[in-house]
C-alpha cells in the first residue's frame, strides 16, 4: 500500500471537526443542537431526511442521530441539526457542553426517506422524538411538492409538555395546506387536542389527505402498531416507510450491534418500507414480529 | 509438489528472514501460536489451538483515534509486525475469508491482513469435535492461502500457491517444485476422500441446518427452543471471543490526561448490554433472543460470505469454551433432536 | 504466552495471557487445565482489560496539604514506617494492624502476616474472609477439623445428589455453575435452597425459596425428616460421628410443619428435598455466602456439617460440605494465616509451641495473644486505640457493613496506608499509597476454593513503579529495621511451606504442572489431598452440634417493611475496581440496581428503570429498580459492587458471635420511589 494513500485512506474516517453553535430547549430533556462544520463538508450539506450521523464527543464516544434538519429543507449550508433526548452517558455529557465546544460528526450515512414522490399525498406519523427526523422530510416535501398535494402530520406524544420542535409544530398548525393531528397520551387540563396513541387517529389522518404513501419514525411498539394501522388503512406495504433505531458503533456496516435479521440498520437502513420489515420478524424487535 | 518435507523448513527459514514466523506448537500441554522464528522442524501433527489467529488480523484492542489536549483529532496508524501464520487449518483460512469480505475496505484490517502471509495446511482427518465437513469449510483448505501444504503420507508435500507472493516465497527459498502428476493427483483425490470419510456421522447437524435455513427465513424455529437455550447461556463470551469468524466491536473512549484515544474492542452479541438502547429499550431482551440472534449469524444462508459458506467455519471452538454446552454442536444437536 | 491461573472468583481457571509488545494483547481458556478444562467467565476473558488502564496507580502518592500527590517510594515507604513507628511508641504493638489482600498470592499474604507478627509485633491482621467465610473457617473446624471445602469440584461430575444452599454459582463460580447444571441435564437431581429465584433455582428438581435467615429451619426441618423416615446412615453415623443422641434429641421440636411454618417452604418440599438428598448414595452440598452472611452463619455452617454427616456425605467420593470461597485467594490468605488467631495452615496463635516454632524461625518474640479482627480494627480506630493501618488490596469502605461507618472510622486513623492497583474509595481517603503489581505482572500462587495451590506467572512488567505486596512489605520491614527476610517468590514459598504441614510438600517447583496440589500435601512426595476426611474426619469423628434457629438481627417492620439481601452479579467482581475498568463488564448491568417484586413495586409505583431510595436505619442509597420475579414479595436485593449505589450504606453490622461475620445478608428497608 502507498504509505501517503494508506494515510489518506485512514484520515478519511475521522469525524469533521465541529462546533456547538446554538442549543435550543425542546421539551423536558429534550434539546436541539445546531453544530457548524468549518469549512462545510459537501455529502452533509447534501444529506436526505432519514440519514444520521455519528456524533461524537471526546471522552464519551460516539452516538447515533438522525439528521433534524437539512440543507436542502432550508437549513444553513456547513450546519448539521440534531434534537436529542437525554438518555444515556453521551446525551448527558452532551448536554452539559455550551456553545463553542468542539464535537465531531462522521456520516451521513444510510438510506433516508425516499426523495422522489413529492407530488403523492402523505401521512407523516411520529412519536415523541420521532418527529424530529421526520421534520426535514416534512419540510422538504412542502418545498418540492406540486402546490396543493395534500400533506398531513399525526404526532403523538406522552404529554402536552413533551412534545418537541414546537415551533414547526405551530408553523404547520397555521398553514391551510397541512393537516396536523396532534394527540397525547396523559392530557393536561387544558389541552384541547386528541388524547391516546397515534394508532387510533391513523385512519382518519389517511381519510382527510387520501394519503397514498406514509412515512414513519417513533419507538418501537408505536411504530409496529402504527405501521399495521397505515396498512389497514389501504396503504400498500411498500408505499409506507419506517426509520428503525438500533445501537450502533460504528455506521458503516462493520460492528455488528446493528442488524436486523439479514440487513444491516446502519448501512440498508435506516429507514425501511413496511414490505421489507414484514420480511424480517425482529424488525421491531425479538417477539414482536410486524403484522401484515 | 516437493518430494520431502525438508523444503518446506527451508521455506519457514526464509519467511522468518523478514517475517516473524508463528506456528503451533504445544505449549503446557496444548497447542498454541507461538513464535518461532522458523527454528526447528515443522511440527506437522500439532492440532489447531484453542485460540485462533483472528487477534492478529483483528486485535482485542485497536485504537483508531487519538486526541491531544486541544481536542485535534488524528487517526491511528497501524504498523503491523510482518508476520507468517504457517500451518492454518482449512477451518481458520475459511474464517479469513469471512475477515476479507467482511473487513475488505477497513483499513486498519487491510494493514494487518497485507502484512501477513498465510500458509495452510490440509488436515488429513477429522479432528476432535470440527465438523468443518458439514459447513463446506474443509478439511482441505481453498482460499485465501499464500501457500497452501498437503502431506502424503510417503513423506512428499503438495505444495499450491495462492497468490504471487506465495509464488515468490518459494522462489526466494530455491525449492523446486515438481509438477503433480496424474498418480499423485489420484492420490490426492483419495486422500480428500479418507479426510471427508473419517468424519462421525452427525444427521442432527444436517436436520438443524435445514431448520436453521428452511422458510420462513428466521420463523421455521419455534420461539420456544430458543428461549430453551437461552438460560444456558451465562453471558461469558467465550463463544464470540473464539470464533474466528466473530467481528463485533464496541468502541471505547480512554482519556488519557487532557487527551486520550478511541478503540475499538471486540464485543459480544450474548451480552445484554451488546443491543441495549439508552432508552432502556431493547431488540433482543431474552438470552433466548440473544442467542438465536447469534446462532442465526452463523447459521444462517442470510449471511453466507461471498463464497456461499456460511458464518460458522465448524471449527467447534465454542463448543470446547461453552460452559452451558451450547456451542455450534450443542445448538445444532437440540435444533436436530438430538438432546 | 504465558500459563497461569485468573485472577477472579476462587474456582481457580486456567488462564493463558497472550502478551504483545510488553503488554498482555489478550486471554485466552487453558484446556488442559483439569477445572477450567477450557472455558473461562466473563470476567476472566476480560482479564486484560483493566491490566492496561491508563488508571493505574504508577507511584507511591502522599497526602501533602490534604491531596495525594506522587512522591518516590524512598519517601512514601518512611512515611508509613515512620507512621507505624510512632503509632506503636504511643499506643503499643496493638495500636498498629494489618488488612491483607484476598485477591494478592499466597506469598504477598505470608509476607503481610509475617508483617504483622514479626516486624510490629501484633495479631492484628486480618482479610475479607471475615465477611464472606469466617463462619465456614470456625464451623468446619468444629465439626470436621478442617474449615475448607471437604470435596473436589470434579465431584460434581461423580454425585447421585446436588444440594446448593444460599449460592448463585451460575453467577460467581460460573463455571462450577455451569457444571451444576450440566450433571443436571445428565439426570442427577438439583435441590436449591435460597431466598431467590438464581439460575440454577429455576432450573432445579426443588427450589426451597425459604425466607431470609431461617437456614437452620429448613436444615433442621430436613434432619426431622430424615430421622423419621430412617433416611440416615446409621452405618455410617456409629462408625465416624459422635455426639449423635444430642442432635436427633434436639430436632424434637423441627417438625417438617413447624419447619414449614418458619421457612415459608411447604412441609412436603422440605420432606422431599430430604428424601431426594438421603436417598442419593453420594450427595455434593455446596454453600455459598447466603449461609454465612447472618448472625447465626457459624451455626449454620454447622447445620450443613450435620446434614451430610448424617447421611454419610462426609469423606467420599461425591459428597461433601463444601463452602465457595469467594475470591480468587481468600481460601490462601486464611491458609497463610492472615487472620487473628492463627499463624499459616490454622496453627493457633495461642498454642505456646506453635509460637515456639515461629519464634525460632523468625528470630523474634511473637505476641501470644488473638489480635482484631478487620472489623474489630475500624471499631478500634474510630475509639482511637487503633493509631496506624495498612490495608492491601481491599476496599472496605465499599464492601464492609454499617452505612458511612468505615470511611469515618479510618478518617480518625493518624495514617493509612494503602497499597492498590487503583485509586479506589479506600485509597482515596488514605495518607499513603503503594503503586500495586496485579496478578499479571508477578510470580507467586493462588489457592482455590478446593485447596488447589497453583502458580500466578509474570508475563509483563508492572507499570512504572508498581510493586509487588511482598516485595513492598520487605522494604517496609527494613525500614522499620527488621528486614524478614524475603528474597523472591519461590523463597518467601519455601519459608512458608517449610512452617505449614499442610503446604510442607510443595514447592514452586512441584507446582509448575497444571492444576498445581490440592493441600494437605505434607510431604515433598505427597500427592496432594483433593478430598478430605476420607479416612476419618482430620479431627477424628465428625462431631454432631445441635444448633437452633436464631432469627436475623433486625425484621421488617412499620418502618422498614421490606427485607434487603445483598448478591453478586456474574459481570462484577468485589468493589469492581478490576471489573469496571473492563468496558464490556461494566456496560452489562446499570451501575446499581434493586431487584423488588411485582407487587412491592406497584405499592410503591415503581417501574424498572425507575429511581428509588432505599433505606435502612443506619443509612439510605438511592438507585434503580429492576421489577423481577427473582426475589419473592417483601424482599428487595442489591448487588454490592458499586460505590455509587452501595448497599452497605444501609446493611447491618449485627455480628456473628463465634466468627464475628456481620450479617450482610439480611436488615430491614424501606424503599420508595424519588
Amino acid at each position: 500500500m502507498n504509505p501517503v494513500a494508506a494515510c489518506a485512506e485512514f484520515a478519511a474516517t475521522l469525524p469533521h471537526a465541529a462546533r456547538i453553535a446554538s442549543i435550543h430547549d425542546e421539551a423536558e430533556d429534550t434539546r436541539t443542537f445546531v453544530l457548524r462544520l468549518a469549512p462545510p463538508v459537501p455529502a452533509l450539506d447534501a444529506a436526505c431526511p432519514g440519514q444520521f450521523v455519528m456524533l461524537s464527543l471526546l471522552g464519551y464516544g460516539e452516538a447515533a442521530f438522525t439528521l433534524a434538519h437539512l440543507p436542502r429543507a432550508g437549513a444553513a449550508s456547513g450546519t448539521v441539526t440534531l434534537t436529542v433526548r437525554r438518555v444515556g452517558a453521551l446525551t448527558r455529557a452532551l448536554f452539559a457542553c455550551e456553545v463553542g465546544r468542539p464535537a465531531g460528526v462522521r456520516g451521513p450515512f444510510g438510506r433516508g426517506f425516499p426523495v422522489d414522490g413529492a407530488d403523492r399525498p402523505t401521512i407523516y406519523v411520529a412519536g415523541g422524538c420521532g418527529l424530529a427526523p421526520l421534520r426535514s422530510a416534512i419540510d422538504g416535501q412542502l418545498r418540492m411538492r406540486p402546490a396543493g398535494t395534500p400533506v398531513a402530520v399525526l404526532y403523538g406524544a406522552r404529554t402536552p409538555q413533551s412534545r418537541i420542535l414546537r415551533a414547526s409544530l405551530a408553523d404547520w398548525r397555521a398553514r391551510p395546506d397541512v393537516a396536523l393531528f396532534e394527540t397525547v397520551e396523559d392530557a393536561a387540563p387544558g389541552w384541547r387536542g386528541r388524547t391516546g396513541v397515534v394508532t387510533g387517529h391513523v385512519a382518519e389522518a389517511v381519510a382527510t389527505v387520501r394519503a397514498e404513501r406514509a412515512a414513519l419514525c417513533g419507538p418501537p411498539g408505536m411504530l409496529r402498531e402504527a405501521a399495521a394501522a397505515l396498512g389497514a388503512a389501504g396503504l400498500p406495504p411498500d408505499a409506507i416507510h419506517v426509520a428503525l433505531e438500533r445501537y450502533m458503533k460504528c455506521g458503516t456496516g462493520l460492528c455488528g450491534h446493528c442488524y436486523v435479521n439479514d440487513r444491516y440498520v446502519c448501512r440498508d437502513g435506516p429507514v425501511f418500507s413496511y414490505a421489507e420489515l414484514l420480511a424480517r420478524p425482529d424488525a421491531f424487535g425479538a417477539g414482536e414480529a410486524p403484522r401484515a | 509438489m516437493l518430494e520431502s518435507r525438508a523444503p518446506v523448513d527451508r521455506i519457514r527459514r526464509v519467511l522468518a528472514l523478514d517475517r516473524r514466523v508463528i506456528e503451533p506448537r504445544p505449549v503446557d500441554g496444548a497447542p498454541a501460536w507461538v513464535a518461532t522464528g522458523g527454528e526447528g522442524a515443522f511440527a506437522w501433527s500439532t492440532p489447531a489451538p484453542l485460540a485462533g489467529v483472528k487477534g492478529w488480523l483483528v486485535p482485542l484492542r485497536e485504537a483508531v483515534l487519538a486526541w491531544d489536549d486541544r481536542g485535534t483529532m488524528r487517526p491511528v496508524v497501524p504498523h503491523p509486525e510482518r508476520i507468517a501464520l504457517v500451518g492454518l487449518r482449512a477451518c481458520d483460512l475459511a474464517a479469513i475469508a469471512h475477515l476479507d469480505a467482511h473487513f475488505g475496505a477497513d483499513p486498519w484490517y487491510r494493514a494487518r491482513r497485507a502484512a501477513a502471509f498465510l500458509v495452510g495446511l490440509d488436515c488429513p482427518q477429522a479432528c476432535a469435535g470440527g465438523f468443518c465437513l458439514e459447513v463446506d469449510a474443509g478439511p482441505f483448505a481453498r482460499a485465501p492461502f499464500d501457500l497452501n501444504l498437503t502431506a502424503l503420507p510417503d513423506g512428499r508435500v503438495v505444495v499450491a500457491w495462492g497468490t504471487a507472493a506465495g509464488v515468490a516465497a518459494l522462489h526466494g527459498a530455491g525449492v523446486a517444485t515438481a509438477p503433480v502428476d496424474h498418480a499423485t493427483a489420484l492420490l490426492l483425490a483419495e486422500l480428500a476422500a479418507r479426510a471427508a470419510a473419517s468424519f462421525p456421522v452427525r444427521s442432527y447437524v444436517t436436520r438443524g441446518l435445514a431448520r436453521m435455513n428452511a422458510a420462513p427465513a428466521g420463523r421455521a424455529i419455534a420461539d420456544e427452543e430458543w428461549q430453551a437455550l437461552g438460560p444456558r447461556c451465562l453471558a461469558c463470551t467465550g463463544c464470540t471471543s473464539l470464533c474466528p469468524t466473530c467481528t463485533c466491536f464496541t468502541v471505547v473512549d480512554q482519556p488519557v490526561g487532557a487527551g486520550g484515544t478511541r478503540a475499538r474492542v471486540w464485543d459480544s452479541c450474548l451480552l445484554e448490554g451488546f443491543q441495549r438502547e439508552a432508552s432502556g429499550h431493547h431488540p433482543a431482551p431474552h438470552p433466548g433472543d440473544r442467542v438465536r440472534r447469534f446462532w442465526y449469524h452463523k447459521l444462517s444462508r442470510d449471511f453466507a460470505g461471498p463464497t456461499g459458506r456460511l458464518g460458522c467455519v465448524g471449527c467447534g471452538r465454542c463448543d470446547v469454551a461453552c460452559p452451558g454446552t451450547i456451542g455450534a454442536l450443542g445448538v445444532l444437536a437440540a435444533l436436530g433432536g438430538e438432546r | 504466552m504465558t500459563t497461569t491461573t485468573c485472577p477472579f472468583c476462587a474456582v481457580g481457571c486456567g488462564l493463558v495471557l497472550d502478551v504483545a509488545g510488553g503488554r498482555v494483547a489478550g486471554v485466552a481458556p487453558e484446556r488442559a487445565h483439569p477445572v477450567s478444562r477450557g472455558q473461562l467467565c466473563a470476567k476472566g476473558w476480560n482479564a486484560a482489560q483493566f491490566l492496561a488502564s491508563p488508571e493505574r496507580l504508577t507511584r507511591p502518592l502522599l497526602r501533602r496539604n490534604g491531596r495525594l500527590e506522587p512522591v518516590p517510594w524512598d519517601v512514601a515507604l518512611a512515611t508509613a514506617a515512620a507512621a507505624l513507628a510512632t503509632a506503636r511508641r504511643e499506643g503499643g504493638s496493638d495500636a498498629v494492624g494489618v488488612v491483607a489482600s484476598a485477591r494478592a498470592t499466597n506469598e504477598d499474604a505470608f509476607a503481610a502476616m509475617k508483617f504483622a507478627r514479626a516486624v510490629l509485633g501484633t495479631n492484628n491482621v486480618d482479610h475479607c474472609a471475615r465477611v464472606c467465610h469466617a463462619p465456614s473457617v470456625a464451623g468446619l473446624r468444629r465439626t470436621l477439623g478442617s474449615g475448607a471445602m471437604t470435596n473436589p469440584i470434579a465431584d460434581v461430575d461423580e454425585t447421585d445428589c446436588l444440594l446448593v444452599v444460599g449460592a448463585d454459582v451460575t453467577e460467581n463460580h460460573a463455571i462450577l455453575g455451569a457444571r451444576i447444571l450440566a450433571a443436571h441435564e445428565r439426570g442427577v437431581p438439583l435441590l436449591v435452597v435460597d431466598p431467590r429465584r438464581t439460575r440454577l433455582a429455576r432450573a432445579a428438581d426443588v427450589h426451597a425459596q425459604i425466607r431470609l435467615g431461617t437456614d437452620i429451619a429448613f436444615v433442621n426441618g430436613m434432619l426431622h425428616a430424615i430421622f423419621a423416615h430412617g433416611w440416615e446412615d446409621g452405618a455410617y453415623l456409629d462408625a465416624r460421628c459422635e455426639n449423635v443422641d444430642a442432635l436427633r434429641s434436639s430436632l424434637a421440636r423441627w417438625t417438617p410443619d413447624e419447619a414449614a411454618r418458619v421457612t415459608g417452604v411447604p412441609a412436603a418440599t422440605i420432606v422431599d428435598a430430604a428424601r431426594l438428598y438421603a436417598a442419593s448414595r453420594r450427595g455434593w452440598l455446596a454453600y455459598g455466602l447466603g449461609v454465612t452472611q447472618h448472625v447465626s452463619g457459624t451455626e449454620t455452617v454447622i447445620a450443613l456439617s450435620n446434614l451430610a454427616l448424617v447421611t454419610g456425605n462426609v469423606g467420599v467420593v461425591g459428597g461433601g460440605v463444601n463452602p465457595l470461597r469467594g475470591q480468587n485467594n481468600v481460601q490462601g490468605a486464611c491458609d497463610m494465616g492472615a487472620l487473628p488467631d492463627v499463624y499459616p495452615g490454622y496453627q493457633p496463635v495461642d498454642d505456646p509451641a506453635v509460637r515456639r516454632r515461629f519464634e525460632s524461625a523468625w528470630g523474634v518474640a511473637l505476641p501470644s495473644a488473638p489480635g482484631l479482627t478487620s472489623l474489630a480494627m475500624q471499631h478500634a480506630a474510630y475509639d482511637g486505640r487503633l493509631k496506624t493501618l495498612l490495608v492491601i488490596g481491599e476496599d472496605p469502605v465499599v464492601t464492609d457493613p454499617g452505612g458511612r461507618f468505615v470511611a469515618r472510622a479510618l478518617g480518625r486513623l493518624d495514617c493509612l496506608i494503602v497499597a492498590e492497583l487503583f485509586l479506589t474509595e479506600t485509597a482515596k481517603i488514605a495518607d499513603v499509597v503503594f503503586p500495586a503489581a496485579s496478578f499479571a505482572e508477578k510470580d507467586g500462587t493462588f489457592t482455590s476454593t478446593e485447596r488447589r495451590v497453583q502458580r500466578v506467572r509474570r508475563a509483563v512488567a508492572p507499570p512504572g513503579e508498581a510493586w509487588s505486596d511482598w516485595e513492598m512489605l520487605e522494604a517496609l520491614a527494613m525500614r522499620c529495621g527488621r528486614p524478614m527476610g524475603l528474597r523472591d517468590p519461590a523463597g518467601v514459598f519455601a519459608e512458608m511451606a517449610a512452617l505449614t504441614p499442610i503446604y510442607g510438600g510443595m514447592s514452586h517447583a512441584r507446582l509448575e504442572a497444571s492444576g498445581g496440589l490440592c493441600w494437605p500435601c505434607p510431604t515433598a512426595t505427597h500427592p496432594g489431598t483433593p478430598r478430605l476426611h476420607e479416612a476419618g474426619c482430620v479431627r477424628g469423628r465428625g462431631r454432631l452440634i445441635p444448633v437452633d434457629q436464631t432469627p436475623p438481627a433486625e425484621l421488617p417492620d412499620a418502618e422498614y417493611p421490606l427485607q434487603l439481601t445483598t448478591f453478586r452479579l456474574h459481570h462484577q467482581y468485589g468493589s469492581g475496581s478490576m471489573t469496571r475498568r473492563a468496558p464490556l463488564l461494566e456496560r452489562e448491568n446499570p451501575r446499581g440496581l434493586v431487584w423488588i417484586h411485582a407487587s412491592d413495586a406497584a405499592r410503591r409505583r415503581i417501574t424498572t428503570g425507575a429511581p428509588v431510595r432505599v433505606r435502612s436505619r443506619r443509612g439510605e442509597v438511592t438507585t434503580r429498580a429492576v421489577v423481577s420475579d427473582d426475589v419473592p414479595p417483601g424482599v428487595v436485593a442489591m448487588p454490592y459492587h458499586f460505590a455509587e449505589a452501595s448497599p452497605n450504606l444501609v446493611t447491618n453490622d449485627a455480628l456473628d458471635p463465634i466468627a464475628r461475620m456481620p450479617e450482610l445478608k439480611v436488615c430491614a428497608v424501606a424503599v420508595e420511589a424519588c
